[in-house]
C-alpha cells in the first residue's frame, strides 16, 4: 500500500438527482447522491458500504458516465467526463467496466457464452475471428470457465459460473478500473469466496482499480483498501479499512460494524441497533441526515449538517460529535 | 433451422411445416396440377355439379372446377396474407422499437398514432383506404398492412422498453456499443419469439380479411380465383355447400398450418425452451 498513488478518478461534491412522479402524482425529487467528494488512487480498492437506497449503486453507475451529473465534477485521469470527445469517450468506455449484482439479469439469454464474451471485440471491431477466438480462450481460463460452455447459454449454467462469464466480459477490453456493483451478493456463500479470491487475483495480475460497493461488511473488509460509508447520499465517514474496522468514529459506523455476525463468543459485542428505517431520500432530513435514528444524537444535529474532515491521518467523518472537541 | 424442424420431436411444428410447404407448392405449381383452367373453362351445362370423378370438389355457379380454383387461389391469398403480415411486422418492429427505446414524445406521437388506427373497426378503415387508392390488389395489401401494424408496434414497445433497463443492455453500454447496436442486437432479438407467434397467427386473419375486401369488391376483381371471393360465393347458394366448404377448409388449414409453425418457432428461437 506503500506504492506512490495516482488518482485516477476525482469526484468534485458529485450530486445526481431524479425527478420522479409520487403515487398521488405530484412531482418531486430524489437526491441519490448529493455532494460526494473523494479520489481514486490507480491500484486500490475502493469500497462503498451503506444500506439499500442510500445511493451507492447510483454513485458507481455515475462513475461510469452512465447518467449525467445534476452537480460537480467527476474527472478521468485529469480530464471531466462531461468535456470528452468522441475518441475519448470510446477509450473511457473500454477502461471502464462493470460487474452486476444479477449474474442472470447481466448476460443476454439469447446469446451463447461464446457470443456474449466476442461482442466486445465485435463493438470495438477488434481483431480477427480466430484472435477472439484466442482471446476469449484466454480469458476462460483466467476466470476458470471450460471451453465445454462456449456454446451454452446462460440459463444452463449456475449463479457462479455466470458471474465469472461476468467477470470475463468485464476484463475483455483490458479495462483500467471496474465497478463492482454487489459482485457476489446474489450468489451462495461458499461460490462468494471464490469469487472474491478471483477478483483479488485478477487486480494483482491486470493491475485493476476496483470499486467494490456491498451492504456486506465483511466482504468489503476483506477486499478493500479504503472504504467509504454511505448515508443517504453521504459519504459519513471514510477511512483506511483496517482503521474504520477498529475504531470507527461516525455513531452509523459503529452501529453497522456492531452488527456484523462475529463466530464464537469469546469477543462478545454489545450490538447497537438503530431504531426506525432510512429516512426516504426525498424528503431528507435537516442538518445531519443521521440525527433521526442517531443514539449521540446533540441539539446541533437537527440544524446543522456537519461536513467531512479529516479528523485522524486519512481518516475523514462527517460528524459533530468530533468537530466541537 | 432446417435441422431442428426434422430432428426435434416437435409434432406441431412438422405437421404446421408440411402443410404450408404443401401450400407453397400447390401455389407454385397451380398450372400443373389443375385440371381445368380457373377462369376459362365455364360450362353452363355443367354448373351446381356436386363433387365427383370429373370435379374433385363440384362445380360453381358458372360451371367452373372448384377444385381447380382452390388451387389456383392459394397463389394470390397465401401471397396477400404473407405479404400484408411482413409489412406490417416491418412497420411495427421500426416504430414500436422507436417508441420504447427513444420514449418520451417520440413515444407519445407513435402510440397515440396506432391507437387512432385500432379505434377503428379493421375491416372498415381497411375498406376506406382501398377505396380511396382505387380497388385492387396492391392497394388493399398496402391498405391492409397500414391498419395492422399497430399491433406488432406494441407488443414490439412492451418488450423494449421492459429490456432497455436490464443489466445485460447496460453492459452493452458499457462495452460502448451505439444505440443501433444495442436495440437490434440485443433488445429486438427477445421480442422475435412472440412477434413470430403474433405473426402466424394473423396469417389466417389477414387472408380472411383480403377475402372480406374482395367480397366487397375492393380486393381481387371476378372473376379471378380468390379463396375468400369463393367462400362469398357460395354465400348467396346456400344449397350446393362444395362452393364455400372447399375454400373455407382452404383457409382453415393454412391458418392451422402457420399457427403450428408459429408454437414450433417460438420454442426454437427461444433458448430457454429447448
Amino acid at each position: 500500500m506503500s506504492k506512490p498513488y495516482k488518482n485516477l478518478l476525482s469526484l468534485q461534491s458529485v450530486s445526481k438527482h431524479f425527478d420522479i412522479k409520487l403515487v398521488n402524482g405530484k412531482k418531486a425529487v430524489l437526491k441519490a447522491v448529493n455532494g460526494v467528494t473523494f479520489n481514486i488512487r490507480e491500484g486500490e480498492t475502493f469500497g462503498i458500504v451503506g444500506e439499500s437506497g442510500c445511493g451507492k449503486s447510483t454513485l458507481g453507475r455515475l462513475l461510469l458516465g452512465l447518467y449525467d451529473l445534476t452537480d460537480g465534477t467527476i474527472s478521468y485521469q485529469g480530464k471531466a467526463l462531461k468535456d470528452f470527445n468522441r475518441n475519448e469517450m470510446k477509450q473511457f468506455r473500454r477502461e471502464s467496466q462493470m460487474i452486476f449484482q444479477d449474474p442472470s439479469g447481466s448476460l443476454n439469454p439469447r446469446r451463447t457464452i461464446k457470443e456474449i464474451l466476442k461482442e466486445p471485440f465485435k463493438v470495438h471491431r477488434m481483431f480477427s475471428e480466430e484472435e477472439r477466438q484466442e482471446k476469449i480462450d484466454y480469458l476462460c481460463e483466467m476466470v476458470g470457465i471450460s471451453k465445454q460452455y462456449y456454446d451454452r447459454y446462460p440459463h444452463e449454467m449456475s449463479g457462479g459460473q455466470k458471474q465469472r462469464i461476468g467477470i470475463a466480459r468485464a476484463l475483455a477490453l483490458k479495462p483500467k478500473f471496474i465497478v463492482c456493483d454487489e459482485p457476489v451478493s446474489a450468489l451462495d456463500v461458499s461460490i462468494q469466496a471464490q469469487v472474491i479470491n478471483l477478483l483479488k487475483a485478477l487486480q494483482e495480475k491486470f493491475e485493476l482499480t476496483y470499486i467494490f460497493i456491498s451492504h456486506n461488511l465483511s466482504v468489503v473488509k476483506y477486499v478493500s483498501d479504503r472504504i467509504a460509508v454511505m448515508y443517504l447520499g453521504k459519504f459519513v465517514e471514510l477511512a483506511p479499512a483496517e482503521k474504520l474496522y477498529q475504531k470507527p468514529l461516525h455513531p452509523y459506523t459503529e452501529a453497522l460494524i456492531s452488527s456484523i455476525p462475529q463466530v464464537g463468543d469469546s469477543v462478545k459485542r454489545d450490538k447497537i441497533v438503530l431504531e426506525g428505517d432510512l429516512p426516504s431520500p426525498v424528503h431528507q432530513p435537516t442538518g445531519c441526515k443521521f440525527h433521526t435514528r442517531c443514539p449521540k444524537i446533540m441539539p446541533i444535529c437537527k440544524d446543522k449538517e456537519p461536513i467531512l474532515t479529516e479528523m485522524e491521518e486519512k481518516h475523514f467523518v462527517a460528524c459533530h460529535l468530533y468537530h466541537k472537541v | 433451422m432446417l435441422q431442428y424442424i426434422l430432428h426435434e420431436k416437435n409434432t406441431m411444428l412438422k405437421i404446421g411445416f408440411i402443410i404450408c410447404l404443401l401450400w407453397i407448392l400447390i401455389a407454385i405449381f397451380a398450372s400443373f396440377i389443375s385440371p381445368f383452367d380457373p377462369v376459362k373453362d365455364q360450362n353452363m351445362a355443367m354448373r351446381f355439379q356436386p363433387p365427383g370423378k370429373d370435379h374433385f370438389f363440384g362445380t360453381d355457379s358458372l360451371g367452373r372446377d372448384v377444385f381447380s380454383r382452390v388451387l389456383y387461389g392459394s397463389r394470390l391469398s397465401l401471397a396477400a396474407g404473407m405479404v400484408t403480415v411482413i409489412i406490417s411486422l416491418f412497420v411495427g418492429i421500426i416504430i414500436g422499437g422507436t417508441a420504447g427505446y427513444v420514449g418520451g414524445w417520440a413515444d407519445e406521437i407513435l402510440m397515440r398514432l396506432s391507437e387512432m388506427i385500432q379505434s377503428f373497426p379493421p375491416l372498415i378503415l381497411a375498406m376506406v383506404i382501398a377505396a380511396a387508392l382505387g380497388p385492387n390488389i396492391y392497394n388493399s395489401v398496402l391498405a391492409m398492412s397500414m391498419i395492422w401494424w399497430p399491433n406488432y408496434a406494441r407488443l414490439t414497445r412492451s418488450v423494449v422498453i421492459s429490456i432497455k433497463e436490464s443489466d445485460y443492455v447496460t453492459a452493452a453500454r458499457l462495452m460502448g456499443a451505439g444505440h443501433l447496436r444495442i436495440l437490434f442486437a440485443e433488445i429486438l432479438p427477445n421480442c422475435f419469439g412472440s412477434l413470430i407467434v403474433m405473426a402466424t397467427l394473423d396469417l389466417g386473419n389477414a387472408i380472411l380479411v383480403f377475402s372480406g375486401l374482395s367480397f366487397l369488391g375492393l380486393g381481387v376483381q371476378p372473376p379471378v380465383a380468390e379463396w375468400g371471393a369463393m367462400v362469398s360465393d357460395g354465400v348467396t347458394t346456400f344449397n350446393y355447400w362444395w362452393i364455400s366448404t372447399f375454400p373455407g377448409l382452404a383457409i382453415f388449414s393454412v391458418a392451422i398450418g402457420a399457427n403450428f409453425i408459429g408454437d414450433g418457432l417460438r420454442d426454437y428461437l427461444d433458448p430457454q425452451y429447448r
